[in-house]
């Protein structure tokens, strides 16, 4: 195939992309639903028409690397400090969400490094989307979101260690120096959040405004591609490029200005996601994603109730946060990327069904939660 | 009078201010601009009431509400219990190297921290006015910033400094 003719195939391709993505987010916008979900079943509509192509997987993987930077840059570990007692709601999920199917999914069926990748897939609650539908539902102000928002917290520094030790088991075999060189790239990106903030400024001082944008974007794609070399996930990089600005002082500004492209990112994200969903599975894929789908409601809703009392939430927040952890999302697609290789085909199914359904089950449960809660 | 601040990911924060009444006042303010506000009674799970604001709007009715367009009590040194905020109002005088100069040409975000989120002129009142706007003999500057940025500000663009 000529170059032209390459070229015009990728950009038609990205075209449909976008009209379907914004036709799916219009669709859901308009039913007050978030229009994450609608780029998502966009996704799966358009699998009769398009495949995977080069500049799609990009654009969705740039979406992944500013999701995951976004969250490093409003991650803020003093935080966590100033707040003692919610370690145990943290450790509460995630010994519900990630220890007991880990350990289920290990005594029943799969190898460790397959288990281990299932339970990742499986315990992260969605703070994407879950935010998101309790803005389109009008209740980011209600006295359990600061629950939830904490459980994502918990969630995301959990991730970034998860996906530490995934980096050496994207192999096949438990590889321990990768797992040590994920670490180290920790701890070095720790040391320099702390100490490079007063430089980093001084940097967007003497930048003019206008290269403020490429020079952020410079900076998370090269920490991203850097950690990738090291075998490592870019996601991984792209949260611990985000830890280097969580201090400074254009960090607001910055977080406004990137969002856009984060949208777009993450709509290329959702939409590649369902494109890549099998629609037909197999009885066995069938029955795990389904069990898993019920498992998982059993565990978060285990957790939230958990939550809810050591909270000492009220008894109406105490009950909607029952139906509000349910979703999963970004962090599950990253873990089933990255397992890819180790996952036998019927789980691979399953799991990406277990996301799917949770998504759609879960916003159901959430939407719902006010009239369950009042009834 | 408490605020608790919550960074919402990828949403943006949530303020909650527990007001002299009891009642609790939450304000959201989006990475957008959008800003929604609810007011909840003491013991409330349910807002009794919500407002939602676009990015300009919200910030008329913060002028308003900072006394920009009516002053009846004094306002300077206002401190904010937010972060150790400063609000602070400056007139503009012939002994001070801001007038004639555009806040872009000051710089004075960038040397000092203080941003200027308003100013008087007259009876017009500009908000967030833009790094073009040049400042004039007897405008009322609205500046926010922390005491050591305000400190700054006073050093670089206080009486007799040059720029």
């Amino acid at each position: 195939m000529s170059g032209h003719a390459a070229l015009e195939r990728e950009l038609t391709g990205v075209g449909l992309v976008f009209l379907s993505m914004t036709v799916g987010g219009l669709v859901f916008s308009g039913l007050r639903l978030p229009p994450l979900l609608g780029y998502l079943a966009a996704g799966l509509a358009s699998q009769w028409l398009l495949r995977p192509f080069p500049s799609l997987l990009l654009l969705s993987t740039i979406g992944v690397i500013l999701v995951f930077f976004f969250l490093g840059m409003e991650f803020e570990w003093q935080r966590l400090l100033t707040a003692p007692y919610r370690l145990l709601s943290i450790a509460l999920n995630f010994a519900l969400n990630f220890c007991l199917p880990f350990g289920i999914l290990w005594l029943a069926c799969l190898p460790a490094p397959a288990a281990f990748f299932a339970a990742m897939a499986f315990y992260p609650t969605s703070s994407v989307i879950t935010l998101s539908a309790l803005y389109k539902a009008r209740r980011l102000a209600n006295p359990e979101t600061e629950a939830i928002v904490w459980v994502s917290v918990g969630e995301d520094v959990t991730v970034m260690f998860l996906l530490a030790i995934a980096s050496g088991l994207t192999r096949g075999e438990a590889n321990w120096g990768n797992v040590l060189t994920a670490f180290a790239f920790i701890a070095v990106m720790a040391v320099a959040s702390l100490t490079l903030t007063r430089p980093l400024e001084r940097l967007f001082e003497r930048v003019p405004k206008e290269l403020d944008n490429l020079v952020v974007f410079t900076l998370i794609l090269i920490i991203s591609a850097f950690a990738f070399s090291l075998h490592l996930s870019e996601a991984l990089g792209a949260f611990l490029a985000g830890q280097l600005l969580t201090r400074v002082r254009e960090r607001e500004e910055l977080e406004a200005r990137l969002h856009l492209l984060r949208e777009i990112g993450i709509a290329a994200f959702f939409f590649t996601f369902g494109l890549q969903i099998p629609l037909r599975l197999s009885a066995e894929g069938m029955l795990w994603g389904l069990m898993l789908l019920l498992l998982g409601i059993a565990t978060k809703l285990l957790t939230a109730w958990g939550i809810g009392i050591w909270e000492t939430l009220r008894p109406r927040p105490k009950r909607r946060l029952l139906f509000c952890l349910w979703v999963r999302g970004e962090f599950s697609i990253v873990a089933l990327s990255l397992g890819k290789p180790l996952l036998p085909p019927p789980w691979r199914e399953a799991l990406q069904w277990f996301v799917l359904s949770s998504i759609l089950v879960g916003l159901v449960a959430l939407f719902l939660a006010d009239r369950f809660v009042r009834r | 009078m408490k605020v608790r601040e919550t960074t919402l990911p990828g949403v943006g924060k949530k303020f909650a201010i527990t007001l002299q009444s009891g009642d609790e006042l939450v304000i959201v303010v989006h990475i957008t601009g959008e800003r929604e506000m609810f007011l909840f009674r003491p013991e409330a799970d349910e807002p009794c009431a919500e407002i939602f604001l676009t990015d300009a709007e919200a910030r008329e009715v913060a002028l308003i509400l900072g006394g920009a367009a009516y002053e009846p009590t004094p306002l300077h040194q206002a401190e904010l219990v937010l972060r150790g905020l400063v609000l602070d109002w400056l007139t503009v005088t012939p002994n001070l190297p801001l007038a004639s100069h555009s806040i872009a040409e000051l710089q004075i975000r960038k040397r000092t921290g203080v941003s200027v989120i308003a100013i008087r002129r007259g009876e017009r009142i500009i908000p967030n006015p833009d790094p073009t706007e040049r400042l004039e003999v007897g405008d009322l500057l609205l500046l926010v910033g922390t005491g050591e940025q305000m400190r700054r500000f006073q050093e670089t663009f206080g009486e007799g400094k040059g720029l």
